[in-house]
């Protein structure tokens, strides 16, 4: 490779990256994959690819709390429900203090008196 | 003889309280402190009955006002705001029931170490049984805001207990014997 190869362009000064392979960014390691991502990153003639909001994991770097989510399998779905529903109803069915009650009839007679 | 629409408000409170009670549980650190807040929840709804529409959804109501409550406290203990995301359900203590002692252990932990508001979507929606739209009300948010939490809660309870969602991986002994009992 001659040495004139190796100046760095305008471009790669500029954007970080060489638009040409004037660097030798393909005989460095992790040149080629670097150079992919570097123009996927920049190439904005590309498509969307997953619809008018883009693609999942575009969405999923912008913090969409509408993301779709994988669909968990009906057993792990069951599982989980069961098990919140035994933690739940463990503490529904905790006995209740009496200062509750104390404190409804109490409510209840104020509003009474007035 | 038919109650009194003050008495009848009352009972009704009073049938609530259960649910309100496990509700703040999920929210706060402590049971004292879920107590004190259900009180609050009690003397504010009593004092607001008015605006309160008879036929209206009354559990809603309530959670909605308890869940403010918590906000107002939570807002006044800005040091106790790191609670939210992880503490705070972490004393969710149960008895261990019908699953193995080990089974809901892992369980709680894995509930307690979800983030707030996938917890609480998960406990309105598949726990309390509320409709999408009505947790979305109490909370505040688009009703597919509230899905997309709860789906969370979901898939990272499934993947902290082993069952990622590719293939149930029974691997814990209570959940086959609870599951063959089906």
């Amino acid at each position: 490779m001659a040495a004139a190869d190796w100046e760095p362009n305008l471009d790669s000064r500029v954007l970080g990256f060489a638009t040409v392979d004037r660097e030798g960014f393909a005989d460095r390691p992790g040149g080629p994959e670097a150079r992919r991502t570097n123009e996927a990153m920049t190439n904005t003639d590309r498509k969307p690819s997953g619809g008018p909001f883009g693609s999942a994991n575009d969405q999923r770097q912008c913090g969409n709390d509408e993301e779709p989510q994988a669909a968990l399998n009906v057993e792990a779905q069951d599982a989980i429900n069961r098990h919140l529903r035994q933690v739940y109803g463990d503490l529904l069915s905790a006995p209740i203090p009496d200062k509750f009650k104390a404190l409804l009839s109490e409510l209840a007679s104020e509003g009474k008196k007035k | 003889m038919k109650a009194a629409p003050g008495d009848e408000f009352q009972n009704d409170l009073a049938k609530l309280v259960p649910n309100l009670r496990a509700f703040a549980r999920s929210l706060t650190s402590s049971a004292d402190q879920a107590d004190d807040l259900v009180q609050e929840t009690l003397v504010k709804a009593w004092n607001g009955r008015a605006g309160f529409a008879p036929g209206s959804n009354l559990k809603a109501w309530l959670f909605t006002i308890l869940r403010n409550a918590f906000l107002s406290e939570r807002r006044k203990r800005k040091r106790e705001a790191q609670d939210v995301d992880g503490e705070g359900a972490a004393r969710l203590s149960v008895r261990a029931g019908q699953l193995g002692h080990m089974d809901m252990l892992d369980f709680q932990s894995a509930l307690s170490a979800l983030p707030a508001e996938q917890r609480e979507a998960l406990l309105l929606i598949g726990a309390e049984g509320f409709s999408y739209e009505d947790a979305a009300l109490m909370c505040g948010c688009a009703v597919g805001t509230m899905k997309s939490r709860v789906n969370r809660a979901r898939s990272r309870l499934a993947q902290s207990l082993g069952y990622d969602g590719h293939g149930y991986e029974a691997h814990d002994d209570g959940l086959v014997a609870q599951r063959a009992a089906f």
